[in-house]
């Protein structure tokens, strides 16, 4: 008989396929699929995004009455590891819940080696905070060879340390943040500071080549005065390849990059990041009701987002969204590398007031879809299907 | 012993150098530029002696991101901004630093330590490239 047809307390209903009605799925779903059959039945009613990404994968230790399968194979991801993440629940700059939630997912994909590779990282590791921050690289897609090295460096290093160089913004509001090297480039810098929200061992490493925050008057003309050319050369790229033009911070007259184009390059960051961000105007798509709560669900499950600026003479400039406090939220301005508080009566006013100069916000991008494709099992289909519907909510 | 920026040194003769009193008299002449010995020679040989010590490039970058960063109360509060890295591995080139941040007298000795440390980033960076 084949296996799947051996629960034979069940009552027959024909074939497998039929088997899938709500009563009977119910008793035979794991806790974790009767959450997302849950969840899919109240979409819309709460953070869907943020329950979902974070739901654990495997089933809890000592969850249910039987007794346990010794042919099983062991739990990659234990009670103690989610709870060690938890502890982070609050604290979306080191790593939100939409990445924890990928943290699971990611380890059952690991190969078996790879995986005994990794779970030695954590016994290694310090401190809680240095094990969040490893699973927060594994949760941006890197592999063993960048995590053992990224785990050996921040090896023992203080909590301050760690908040401070692991990012390319300033949590804490203030200047140091990565700061952009030519006239045009907001936009490419803004993917910078959003690589790094999502990616620590990015940061770093940028951080690493050299000060991230100089604002460089003549990197154009004068490539010597930079004191971080990765940086530097990264912005140009970006901006370039993005149908930018570049000229030097003092004497401005070079092009920036349209709307769609400062999308298509946050979207190809979706290996790190696992999102596609969907560009809302306000007020035209969204009012700022809406809008504030796109913000709040993407902030609070950790995800940053771009966001447009503009002004009463035209033009724009790119900033991110990087965190909120009740009604305020923090933004980075790549023209001094500054991040800021501002209040939604800041945002509704058109007095942001930003280092930059800039007052009016008419742009942010949603996270539109969790791609989880990377990690295709059945919760991607699953997170898929949430995601259009968060879509559909978005119109 | 300060170096004499008046003659030239070998490769050897740097090695050599003891920069422990480097910054004794700060980084600042009396003219209010960086004093000679610290800027060529001293600067020279720093970044010599931390490629021989082992001091990861990549360090001294991080070094220099959180120096710049920092202003000199900070850095006097946290000297650890800048040496927690190499306090473990390269305690010699950590002890320069730290005896560097000690010497300064203002803010604007400061952002000269600060450049200080971008030309040891630099001439270190030169060396990678051309020594692989």
């Amino acid at each position: 008989m084949p296996e799947h047809q051996s629960q034979t307390a069940l009552p027959n209903t024909g074939s497998p396929q039929r088997a899938r009605t709500p009563a009977l799925a119910e008793s035979v779903l794991s806790a974790r699929q009767q959450q997302v059959l849950m969840l899919q039945r109240t979409l819309g009613n709460r953070s869907t995004l943020r329950l979902v990404s974070s739901a654990p994968r495997v089933q809890r230790e000592g969850e249910g009455e039987t007794a346990p399968d010794e042919t099983a194979p062991v739990e990659r991801w234990t009670q103690t590891d989610r709870d060690m993440l938890a502890a982070f629940a609050n604290d979306e700059m080191v790593i939100g819940s939409y990445q924890a939630g990928i943290v699971p997912r990611a380890i059952n994909h690991l190969t078996q080696p790879d995986y005994e590779q990794f779970r030695a990282l954590l016994d290694n590791a310090s401190s809680d905070l240095e094990r969040a921050y490893i699973c927060k690289a594994l949760a941006a897609g890197r592999n063993l060879t960048d995590l053992s090295r990224f785990a050996g460096r921040i090896n023992g290093r203080s909590e301050r340390w760690l908040r401070r160089n692991l990012t390319l913004v300033n949590p804490n509001g203030g200047g140091g943040g990565v700061t952009q090297q030519y006239s045009d480039s907001c936009a490419p810098t803004t993917e910078q500071a959003l690589h790094g929200q999502f990616d620590p061992i990015y940061a770093l490493d940028l951080r690493s080549s050299g000060n991230i925050a100089q604002q460089t008057p003549n990197a154009l003309s004068d490539p010597s005065s930079l004191a971080n050319s990765r940086e530097a050369r990264e912005q140009r790229n970006l901006l370039t390849n993005g149908g930018g033009a570049l000229a030097d911070r003092a004497t401005g007259g070079g092009a920036g990059m349209s709307d769609t184009n400062y999308r298509a390059m946050v979207n190809r960051l979706a290996n790190t990041t696992g999102i596609s961000y969907r560009a809302r105007y306000i007020p035209t798509d969204l009012t700022w009701a809406q809008a504030f709560r796109r913000m709040n669900r993407g902030l609070d499950a950790g995800i940053s987002m771009p966001a447009g600026v503009t002004g009463s003479g035209g033009g724009g400039h790119a900033v991110l969204l990087t965190q909120r406090e009740g009604r305020r939220y923090q933004i980075h301005d790549p023209w001094t590398g500054e991040t800021v508080w501002r209040t939604r009566d800041d945002f509704r006013n058109n007095t942001l007031n930003l280092p930059s100069g800039w007052n009016q916000m008419d742009m942010i991008m949603v996270p539109s879809e969790i791609e989880l494709g990377r990690y295709s099992e059945d919760e991607s289909v699953t997170n898929a299907r949430v995601g259009a519907e968060l879509d559909a909510l978005d119109v | 012993m300060t170096p004499d920026p008046f003659r030239d040194y070998t490769r050897e003769e740097q090695l050599a150098l003891d920069l422990t009193d480097l910054f004794d008299d700060g980084l600042r002449a009396p003219d209010g530029r960086m004093r000679p010995e610290v800027q060529g020679i001293g600067m020279t040989a720093a970044a010599l002696q931390a490629i021989e010590e082992g001091v990861p490039l990549e360090f001294v970058g991080l070094m220099l991101t959180n120096a710049r960063e920092n202003d000199l109360q900070t850095t006097r509060e946290h000297p650890e901004d800048l040496t927690e890295e190499v306090d473990e591995c390269c305690p010699k080139f950590a002890s320069l630093i730290r005896s560097a941040v000690q010497s300064c007298r203002d803010e604007a000795e400061y952002r000269m330590l600060v450049q200080w440390i971008a030309n040891v980033h630099q001439t270190m960076s030169a060396h990678r490239l051309a020594h692989g």
